[in-house]
């Protein structure tokens, strides 16, 4: 048995290192958070994404191991589906090491920390590798052979929803980030990106004409995701970033088409190898995104396979579209990422946090200690020049709980003049979003106004709220009945 | 960003697709049905947008 092999086996008794499957077995026996489909699915006809609906609308949101998917051959896949993986924000919390009570506004605070926090990754042999412990070259490597999911019913088709790697020519640093891949065959698909460094580094290999090596990444322990979805500079290593999150090294092999020329994540469940190639476009889109709306067809990049590797009894990872997993997966990493900003450059951030009702991208609420008028909205600029795509940023006090909704909107209706505290930002590029809604962005001061004479919240005095404890003043239940 | 809504000619669907599509001599690809057309062949075509 190759070492390979037996590392893959011995991560199924789930030893270190991280792996997907050594995440899930800290949740499994837990029916909230860890649920199973044995039936058949075919997750080309929505069987998949309308299970997860259905637990949606039912305010549940575990994750789901679909054991028995087919692929797109139609035939039975040996790959099952797990999918809505950070579903919570405790879950998310667990991922990167804190405990499920601190899924509030500790959790952005622990990614602006972690975001410092890198650990250079290690290079292991492809001996030492589970993700080589099985290897398809050429014919053989068969995007189709994975049950990948069509989510909804104007999707094109099944969308591998994972991400991708990639290196800058002559740059030693690796890029990683959400895309989507489209497989058309087995052995090519169309695939959109949708961050400036990625861009930025395909394009620099178009530029010269050459194949682009990428690595599309399908499954790893959550901390990796997490953490390769912070706002950093260009020259990060993202694998270091990574490790850090995941609180110990990312183990990267030599890849099986370049060697060490480019390497990839050792412990993932499932790798594929290609080649962008350089001036060529496909058809991709439509697919139901983040914003709950339809990304409209369009031109993209075409990667060619050129290896699939997968570790034994390997996982298939999917992005719940729009939903709860995939508006987590980006909206924790912004919170931390504005909070680290503000407090870099005002001082005076309290808590930040980006809610499901703008998907957790395209609203910002954030609390300040406000000591002058003017800070509020200085927060809410820094806020939305420094995060792409953020159109609304609502700066309260420190007294209104940016986690409740309810609070943030009173303070919105009783404490905002709109022809005072409504500022529109006209004209501003909309960077790579692909929806149509424009290129406006909105900052909105619900702070308490301190220059005018102005009410004040209602309260029980605190000292009352403190001296009468509910559990010595209330009758038990039932008593008082008729 | 500007859009336009093509209305497949075989199965009669409509879809969302971005402008430069529009006249950029590709055939665009029915979800619905996967048949390859160019945007001039729509059975229907929205390509309303804002000023």
């Amino acid at each position: 048995m190759s070492e390979a092999k037996r590392m893959s086996r011995q991560a199924g008794g789930r030893s270190a290192p991280k792996s997907l499957g050594s995440y899930l077995d800290q949740i499994r026996d837990d029916p909230a958070e860890f649920r199973t489909v044995s039936r058949t699915v075919n997750p080309l006809k929505f069987d998949v994404t309308a299970v997860m609906g259905h637990l949606d609308r039912r305010g549940e949101y575990p994750t789901v191991q679909f054991e028995n998917p087919l692929n797109l051959h139609g035939e039975p896949s040996k790959f099952p589906i797990v999918t809505n993986v950070w579903a919570t924000r405790e879950r998310c919390a667990e991922a990167v090491g804190l405990p499920r009570s601190e899924a509030g506004k500790q959790l952005g605070s622990r990614f602006a920390k972690l975001v410092g926090r890198k650990r250079e990754p290690v290079v292991v042999s492809s001996d030492n590798a589970p993700v080589h412990a099985n290897v398809y070259q050429g014919e053989k490597a068969d995007m189709w052979m994975l049950p990948a999911v069509r989510h909804f019913e104007m999707d094109l088709g099944a969308v591998l929803t994972m991400g991708l790697v990639a290196r800058a020519p002559g740059e030693d640093f690796y890029n990683i980030t959400f895309t989507k891949t489209f497989p058309e065959s087995g052995h090519r698909g169309g695939f959109t990106i949708h961050t400036p460094h990625m861009i930025r580094m395909t394009k620099a290999w178009e530029g010269r004409g050459e194949r682009c090596p990428v690595v599309n990444v399908l499954g790893h322990h959550p901390g990796f995701w997490l953490g390769t979805l912070n706002n950093t500079p260009w020259g990060d290593n993202e694998y270091a970033t990574a490790g850090g999150f995941l609180q110990e090294p990312v183990r990267l092999a030599p890849s099986v088409t370049w060697g060490k020329d480019f390497l990839v994540p050792a412990d993932a469940e499932i790798v594929i190898e290609g080649e962008i190639v350089p001036g060529e476009r496909t058809i991709v889109n439509p697919f139901g995104d983040i914003s709950r709306q339809y990304q409209a067809q369009q031109l993209a990049p075409v990667m060619e396979v050129t290896a699939i590797t997968h570790r034994d009894g390997a996982l298939f990872q999917d992005v719940f579209s729009g939903h709860r997993d995939h508006m987590l997966l980006g909206s924790i990493a912004r919170e931390g990422a504005i909070f680290n900003h503000l407090q870099q450059k005002l001082g005076n951030v309290v808590a930040v946090h980006m809610p499901f009702s703008a998907c957790g991208r395209y609203t910002t609420y954030i609390s300040i200690r406000k000591t002058e008028e003017g800070q509020a909205k200085q927060a809410g600029l820094q806020a939305i020049a420094h995060v792409p795509n953020l159109h609304v940023a609502v700066v309260v006090d420190e007294d209104i709980d940016v986690f409740n909704e309810e609070q943030v909107l009173w303070a919105v209706n009783f404490q905002v003049d709109p022809r005072r505290d409504i500022d529109l930002i006209k004209n501003l590029r909309p960077g790579s979003d692909p929806r149509g809604i424009g290129s406006s962005r909105v900052i909105i001061d619900a702070t308490r106004p301190t220059h005018i004479a102005f009410p004040t919240r209602l309260r029980v005095p605190p000292e009352d709220m403190e001296r009468v404890r509910l559990e010595e003043w209330l009758d038990p239940a039932g008593r008082g009945a008729r | 960003m500007r859009l336009f809504w093509s209305t497949c000619p075989k199965c009669m669907k409509a879809f969302v697709v971005e402008w430069a599509l529009r006249h950029a001599g590709r055939q665009l690809i029915c979800p619905y049905c996967s048949h390859r057309y160019l945007p001039d062949e729509s059975a229907a075509i929205d390509e309303r947008h804002a000023d």
